[in-house]
């Protein structure tokens, strides 16, 4: 063969190749991997090591003084870190205002304290680590209560509580939990993305290397009726205590802890959790704890 | 005919026709050139953006809807910017002339200098001082951070780009001004900067359209830029097609623009040097 | 006699282990015009760069104007050393082969330059000097004009009002000419003549006979960093007394005309493939790797 025909060849083999990998497949392999947010308890439960956790009691210190409470109240602003792209708890809108539930129950708590409040737009990885090295006060993120978590930051009670779902791609064809075809969690891959929602968006542009995702409930609701091609199947994996928090590593926070709690107690008690909740989560309270 | 050399006196004759009509073709030439250039930019512009059209996968209303918060971005991307010019260049000329000095303490600290930051990638850099410095008891609010990351960073370039502007300069200029008997200071001030400059400003104006695009890299440190904005809204929406496709057209309107003042500049220097 | 304005004592330059200057005398009288003439390499060059320390000299003293400063060559008298060059510098000017103005600022610009900042003149006042010289050189219709639109031979007049701006006691002049198109030599010539036979003290490093017969009060050869033999111009050039001499001027002496000068034998452009036309063209010669003072 002439060099001109070799070269050709592997032109055209490589060429081949390439195309039948872009090609979108004819189906229906469906890889044992499962897409889930860093550092959210989605990971933690694949890996076989959630530990789900009530928050610590807490109680009235006897003072205040020199407490993030203080501080908070002095610069009159309560500096909240939110993820940027978790709807409906918190996103964005076109005139670049932040919104949601997560949203609205740190503005009201910000209003119990008496202080304007500030949001920061933080990676959800940073704000589970800790050490936040004072760049913000609490977080209102919807953030799990577990047991590792609670030794890098103190937890209010829940504001609310969600179940986690597994969800699959619609191209999968998979509807219930028994369609899928490797065991759960054991049997499963963990592939991660910076947040769950952009799980979604990856099975949204087609990209092939999973078909499952687990995220909370809530998220999934919101990502379908936006057409996302995804459903929910099965029963709740498990129940999240979700809580604001704040970071151990800042300065000393007892009062502040005890004051968000009993704000949240309050908001509980007057019902005005229950009607953001119905507002943003398609007429559903789930600030209750749910009743397995 | 006589020859066109032997024609002297006081009467000068006409060019010759051929004369005028070369030039004019010459300049017609031109003319065509940039009208075509300019045509094939927009076809080819025009085919991409009608391939997007049609092939429906792009949605107008959306972009309509985000253009707005996305595209101010901007202006933060500018501010950056400039932000960082200003100290990379600040520090580029007290390192280029540490750079030069024969003190071997002052050259021994901006040669670190020098080496650290250009042996980094710059995302290194914007972590260290971001997330890293924290732990040393630094805390930096992302805007400020983002700036002296990337102006710490171009810096360090632009120091050794000053210093061979600097060594450019011809030997006679600095041995004219200490002839005239000008204390170091002013020679360096007077005379070897300002020359210094002229030669580096095309690779300067090089410099910053990079830290143009090297902004964006602050979007890692939550600075809601032009990037941080695109991506976000386009990752809440499933939309980054849209949106990527804004905050790329905008960087490259951006250096553009940029190039076009540098191109202005650089042709005026010329003018004026020959 | 009355003092000389130049005094060079037993002066001495090494660059590294090349022995340049191999102790030089020479007096320059007020109001005399002396012109060194040699091969390239003799050390003509590294003297003129010496006397106002351009090139630190190795050994030796060189006094300008009842100024007198040693040499310095390991930088003991650090700070105290640079302060005295430099007032020797306010009294010796220097002209370059390759002009050296400064192409970013206009042709007045360059003139008033030193004298303000250096001298301390009032703007105008150095204005005024500027234009007085300017018009001394011929140049008043280009005074607003940058460098890079003057031909060589008016770069180099400009060069000379700028130098005569500081009111130097003594004008060197370092190859004036070498770098210019014949037909412009003449006008530099003409004015370095008229400056001669004004009685400016001058010190002329130059290939170019004309000046010497037509202007100068002393020709000093040099060769091998000594000087070897200097006179008035007629007896050195027509009669020499040293063979070394004699042969300098037979090889040197080929006959070329300066246009736009005078019908003359003498200057020969560019003739020899010498490595001291490297240094003037503003590239280092070997030599030249001095640290920075």
């Amino acid at each position: 063969m002439t060099f001109r025909g070799r070269l050709a060849l592997v032109l055209g083999a490589t060429l081949a190749l390439t195309g039948c990998n872009l090609l979108p497949g004819g189906q229906v392999d469906i890889p044992n991997v499962v897409c889930v947010g860093e550092a959210t308890t989605y990971l933690d439960w694949l890996n076989g090591d959630l530990q789900p956790d009530e928050q610590d009691p807490i109680s009235q210190p006897a003072s205040t003084s020199g407490d993030l409470l203080e501080q908070v109240r002095q610069a009159g602003v309560l500096r909240i870190s939110t993820d940027q792209n978790y709807a409906p708890q918190s996103f964005l809108q076109p005139d670049g205002t932040f919104v949601g539930f997560d949203i609205d129950v740190g503005t009201r708590i910000a209003e119990g304290l008496g202080v304007d409040v500030e949001f920061t737009h933080v990676d959800w990885d940073l704000i589970t680590a800790g050490n936040w090295a004072g760049r913000w006060d609490i977080s209102v993120g919807s953030m799990t209560i577990t047991t590792p978590r609670k030794e890098i930051l103190s937890f209010t009670q829940p504001y609310y509580y969600t179940p986690a779902y597994l969800a699959a791609s619609t191209r999968s064809g998979i509807t219930s939990v028994d369609q899928v075809p490797f065991e759960l969690p054991t049997g499963a891959t963990a592939t991660t993305l910076p947040t769950d929602a952009n799980c979604i968006e990856s099975i949204q542009a087609g990209r092939p290397e999973f078909d499952l995702l687990i995220t909370s409930g809530t998220v999934i609701d919101g990502a379908v009726a936006a057409g996302q091609p995804i459903v929910k199947i099965g029963e709740p994996i498990y129940q999240e205590n979700l809580s604001v928090a704040i970071d151990k590593s800042g300065p000393p926070h007892a009062a502040l802890l005890y004051e968000i709690d009993r704000i949240i107690g309050e908001m509980h008690a007057d019902g005005s959790l229950t009607q953001l909740s119905q507002e943003w989560f398609e007429g559903e309270d789930l600030t209750q704890v749910a009743t397995p | 005919m006589a020859r066109f050399s032997e024609l002297t006196g006081p009467t000068v004759p006409a060019e010759p026709e051929v004369v005028t009509r070369i030039d004019a073709g010459q300049r017609r030439r031109r003319f065509w050139f940039r009208v075509q250039f300019v045509l094939v930019w927009v076809v080819l512009i025009g085919l991409l953006v009608g391939a997007l059209w049609a092939s429906d996968k792009i949605d107008p209303s959306f972009i309509g809807t985000w253009a707005p918060f996305i595209l101010a971005g901007a202006g933060l991307t500018i501010i950056i910017c400039a932000g960082s010019i200003v100290l990379a260049t600040g520090l580029a000329l007290v390192g280029a002339i540490a750079r030069l000095s024969p003190n071997p303490i002052i050259y021994s600290v901006a040669s670190l200098y020098v080496s650290i930051v250009r042996g980094t990638p710059l995302l290194v850099q914007i972590f260290f001082i971001y997330f890293a410095l924290p732990q040393l008891g630094i805390v930096l609010p992302a805007l400020p951070a983002g700036i002296i990351a990337l102006g710490f960073n171009y810096g360090a370039y632009m120091t050794e780009i000053f210093r061979a502007g600097i060594q450019a300069v011809p030997r006679g200029q600095r041995e004219a001004a200490e002839a005239l008997a000008m204390p170091e200071g002013l020679v360096m001030r007077r005379i070897v900067m300002p020359q210094a400059i002229r030669i580096v400003v095309p690779a300067i104006g090089n410099e910053f359209i990079a830290m143009i695009k090297d902004s964006a890299l602050v979007s890692t440190i939550s600075v809601t830029e032009l990037l941080w904005r695109a991506s976000s809204v386009g990752n809440q929406n499933f939309r980054t097609l849209e949106t990527l496709l804004i905050a790329a057209l905008v960087y490259w309107l951006l250096t553009m623009v940029f190039s076009l003042f540098q191109e202005r500049l650089e042709r005026r220097m010329a003018r004026s040097d020959r | 006699m009355t003092e000389p304005i130049v005094r060079v004592t037993d002066l001495h330059k090494y660059f590294g282990h090349l022995h340049v200057l191999r102790g030089v005398d020479l007096e320059v009288g007020r109001g005399e015009a002396v012109m060194i003439i040699g091969r390239s390499g003799s050390g003509k060059t590294t003297l003129l760069r010496c006397i106002n320390f351009l090139a630190e000299p190795t050994l030796g003293a060189v006094e300008v104007d009842g100024l007198r400063v040693e040499a310095d060559p390991l930088g003991r008298r650090g700070r105290q050393h640079r302060g005295e060059i430099r007032q020797i510098r306010l009294r010796a000017g220097m002209l370059f082969q390759e002009f050296n103005l400064f192409p970013h600022m206009s042709v007045l610009q360059n003139l008033i330059e030193a004298p303000v900042r250096v001298r301390g003149l009032a703007r105008d006042e150095a204005v005024a000097l500027a234009e007085r010289y300017l018009a001394k050189v011929g140049l008043m219709d280009k005074r607003d004009e940058y460098p890079a639109r003057l031909s060589g031979g008016q770069k180099q007049r400009t060069a000379i009002a700028r130098a005569l701006c500081m009111e130097p006691k003594v004008l060197m002049f370092d190859e004036p000419t070498s770098a210019l198109d014949p037909e412009l030599i003449g006008e530099v010539l003409n004015v370095m003549e008229d400056l001669a036979h004004e009685g400016t003290t001058m010190i002329v490093v130059t290939h170019e006979m004309h000046f010497a017969r037509e202007a100068a009060d002393r020709v000093v050869f040099m060769e091998e960093g000594q000087i070897v033999e200097q006179g008035p111009p007629e007896r050195v050039l027509d009669d020499p007394q040293d063979a070394r001499t004699k042969q300098f001027l037979r090889r040197f002496l080929e006959v070329g005309t300066v246009p736009g000068h005078e019908e003359q034998p003498g200057h020969v452009h560019k003739h020899e493939g010498d490595p001291g036309h490297r240094h003037a063209a503003g590239e280092p010669a070997a030599w030249d790797a001095q640290t920075p003072r």
